[in-house]
């Protein structure tokens, strides 16, 4: 029987410390009782001792013994809580049951048959039987299941009780021993629910805590707002944003960027009012919590805020200029800690927005911050469901006046706002990290329409812009370099324009990657040029095909002389660096003409051609070349140079 | 057991509803029956020998069917065949050991329970 219940168990690993203590209490408990009784009274009714004894107490013995077996599998779960092993508990403790009122009514010198105890026997034996022929259910992974406290008290009770009752009789020592190593048992797990109480307390102050500045962390700062709140204190939240701090860890590492965390942390309790709450949400995020809900006072502890941070912080004998922005948020009744914490951040938004350092919550930003937040998730959804469209803008050759390529511009048909420009959603894709996805919408797009002008037999190349974190990330070019593959494009079809600031941050993978395009032939240009840092050394070192001078400089040609010298010499340096010079935003003949003077390589603007959506550049391209064939006249005048000065 | 010798003992026992041919061997069912030979008979005819043979009879069968009962649970249960064998055998033990017990009657005959 003792090996039908061991090996009719799935093998499962050792139950850990706590589960074992916990079914040694439990079980130790049961014998106690069992042993109290049932086996006590019993071994009364006998004379002999030692084995004798043994001998007459085994049957009743081995069914309590099978009975604790399969309540201890049950406790290390190597049973499942089911009849099944309901069925077995009861078989067991019935055949106990049967042969302790054997004994029990046994009489001097005969064994009676009695039908009722035959009929317990055959239950029980039928009882085991059903058990056994069920199909176990499933057991399920072991799962930390600690027992109720109650039940493990209620167990060491037991087990005191048979200490203290110091059964008699001749197997009052085993019941000694067993409530005894109960007891022992109950003590170690009482010793490791101390211990593990110390850990949890500890992993709850971590919890709650900062671990780089040692402050409250952001679940310790809204669980107090939500306790204060429920409490109708008057206060007020001030989140703090430093900024400029992204540039303090690009350019001078992220180690000094934690020194600086620390140490803004360090002067925000030191120099701050007693009182004051100060806990870091995480990255340059503080929060301040004041027990006031007067709008002048809170304004004032954020302008002292922005004081305290505004004197440079030195780290290294480096004086580091840290400021700060501050959205004041009050709180209201019935708000919640999320209720206040959102105010807070449209005001520091406000803050940042306005650089005015410090603001209060304005219910009218609210609304503003709403709009911007439903943009977004339409934004989303309509890079989701393609609603971004690429149109493309014409770009010629200066002296062939043929056309050399197209400029792919993003735009979003709004189911309700209609067509927008970039300048109208480009900003919160950046903001909320769309800028990813929506460029891989962009490069489908592109490469798609790519191919297909290639299969109508055009040769012009396709140019699209990329910007500078979607460079160095680890998604938006390798699915470029899988697109261009999968299309199969000619070589060189395709330019991504970039700007300057993509060199700033990583020059060294920036000019990996620039190198890497141009292994896959993807010509590479610097858009905007003449706008950024403009650093010679980048022309020098890095793999660029193109300069795209930038509007400002064409659109003033004509009537700044410094812009023309720029033109001028950015033209004749290009030349020299075997690089083509493009000039965008040609909007006028005269221009055009002067660009062409200055032997500028190649025109786009809206003198030539505005952007127009895919399916119009092909016919335009066709009509463009038929007349630059037939009739030059008929096209717009880009050769007058006499205009120009 | 073999998968031929499952077959053979579902074609001795019939293959259209073994499932329902099983449930003949439920230890309950027997029980019932042992319940009813108990209460029928003995009460009218206790200490006569009728009795004695007629709870024999119904302890002899209703050990017969719960051994059967497990012994087809240990054919169809392949990965629980050890166990349920194991069991069998403890049951077959037990109710030899009982019954040359209950057979002998008189204490002294006996060593084991140890009598007072």
């Amino acid at each position: 029987m003792v090996a039908f219940l061991l090996t009719d168990v799935p093998r499962r690993t050792v139950p850990t410390l706590v589960v074992g203590l916990e079914a040694a209490v439990i079980c130790g408990a049961t014998a106690c009782l069992a042993a109290l009784i049932g086996l006590g009274p019993v071994s009364l009714v006998f004379d002999g001792q030692g084995v004798q004894l043994l001998l007459a107490l085994l049957y009743p013995a081995i069914d309590l013994t099978l009975a604790l077996i399969v309540l201890a599998q049950l406790l290390v779960q190597q049973r499942d809580r089911s009849r099944r092993t309901a069925a077995l508990l009861a078989g067991f403790v019935g055949l106990a049951v049967a042969d302790c009122s054997f004994l029990l009514t046994l009489p001097s010198d005969r064994y009676v048959s009695s039908v009722a105890l035959n009929l317990l026997y055959a239950t029980s034996f039928a009882v085991v039987a059903y058990a056994a022929v069920v199909r176990p259910a499933e057991v399920g992974a072991i799962v930390d299941q600690r027992l109720r406290a109650r039940n493990l008290v209620l167990a060491a009770g037991v087990a005191v009780t048979a200490l203290a009752m110091g059964p008699a009789g001749p197997i009052g020592w085993c019941v000694t021993a067993t409530a005894l190593v109960t007891l022992l048992a109950a003590g170690g797990r009482l010793a490791l629910a101390l211990h593990e109480a110390q850990g949890a307390a500890e992993a709850f102050r971590l919890s709650r805590t900062d671990e780089l500045t040692g402050l409250p962390n952001r679940r310790a700062v809204l669980a107090d707002l939500d306790r204060q709140l429920a409490d109708d204190r008057r206060l007020a939240l001030m989140l703090l944003d430093l900024d400029g701090f992204k540039d303090i860890n690009d350019s001078l590492g992220h180690t000094v960027g934690d020194r600086v965390l620390v140490l803004v942390a360090q002067r925000l309790q030191v120099r701050l009012r007693p009182g004051l709450a100060v806990a870091r949400l995480g990255g340059d995020e503080f929060a301040l919590v004041a027990l006031t809900d007067d709008p002048i006072e809170a304004m004032e502890l954020g302008r002292a805020v922005t004081d305290v941070l505004a004197e440079p912080v030195e780290i290294r004998g480096l004086a580091v200029s840290v400021s700060a922005s501050v959205g004041v948020a009050l709180g209201i009744r019935g708000d919640t800690s999320t209720d206040l914490l959102r105010r807070a951040d449209v005001a520091m938004y406000q803050a940042k927005s306005t650089r005015v350092g410090c603001a209060l919550y304005d219910a009218a930003q609210d609304r503003v911050t709403h709009q911007r937040l439903r943009r977004t998730e339409d934004l989303r959804r309509g890079i989701r469901e393609g609603e971004l469209v690429i149109w493309y803008q014409p770009q010629v050759d200066a002296a062939t006046q043929a056309v050399l390529a197209v400029e792919a511009l993003i735009r979003w048909q709004h189911p309700v706002e209609g067509l927008l420009t970039p300048a109208a959603f480009l900003p919160e894709a950046r903001r909320h990290g769309l800028m990813p996805a929506l460029s891989i919408s962009v490069i489908r797009k592109v490469v798609d329409d790519a191919r297909r002008w290639v299969g109508e037999g055009f040769d012009f190349r396709v140019a699209l812009n990329c910007a500078p974190p979607e460079i160095l990330g680890s998604h938006v070019i390798p699915f470029l370099f899988e697109a261009v593959t999968a299309a199969e494009l000619p070589k060189d079809t395709l330019l991504i324009e970039v700007t300057e600031d993509s060199f700033i941050a990583e020059p060294e993978r920036a000019r990996e990657r620039l190198l890497e395009l141009r292994d896959r032939h993807v010509q590479t240009a610097i858009d905007d040029y003449g706008t950024g840092f403009s650093s010679l050394a980048y022309l020098r070192d890095l793999p660029v095909s193109e300069l795209k001078l930038d509007r400002s400089f064409v659109a003033t040609l004509l009537r700044d002389h410094s812009s023309r010298v720029i033109v001028e010499t950015t033209t004749r340096m290009a030349h020299s660096l075997g690089l083509r010079l493009v000039a965008e935003g040609v909007e006028d003949a005269p221009t055009a003409a002067a660009l062409i003077a200055m032997n500028v390589d190649v025109l786009q603007g809206y003198h030539i051609a505005p952007p127009m959506p895919f399916t119009s550049v092909g016919p335009w391209v066709r009509q463009w070349s038929a007349a630059l064939t037939r009739d030059p006249a008929s096209l717009p005048q880009v050769g007058d140079a006499s205009s120009a000065h | 057991m073999s998968t031929g010798a499952q077959a053979m003992l579902a074609h001795t026992l019939g293959t259209a509803t073994p499932a329902s041919r099983w449930h003949l061997l439920n230890p309950f069912a027997w029980l019932l029956v042992l319940l009813a030979i108990s209460v029928v008979f003995v009460p009218q005819l206790v200490g006569t020998i009728v009795s004695e043979m007629a709870l024999v009879a119904s302890i002899a069968i209703f050990f017969t069917a719960l051994v059967s009962r497990l012994c087809v649970a240990a054919a169809r249960q392949a990965h629980r065949r050890a166990p349920l064998l194991l069991l069998t055998a403890g049951i077959c033990l037990w109710g030899v050991g009982s019954a040359m017990l209950s057979a002998a009657e008189v204490v002294t005959t006996v060593t084991f329970p140890s009598p007072r």
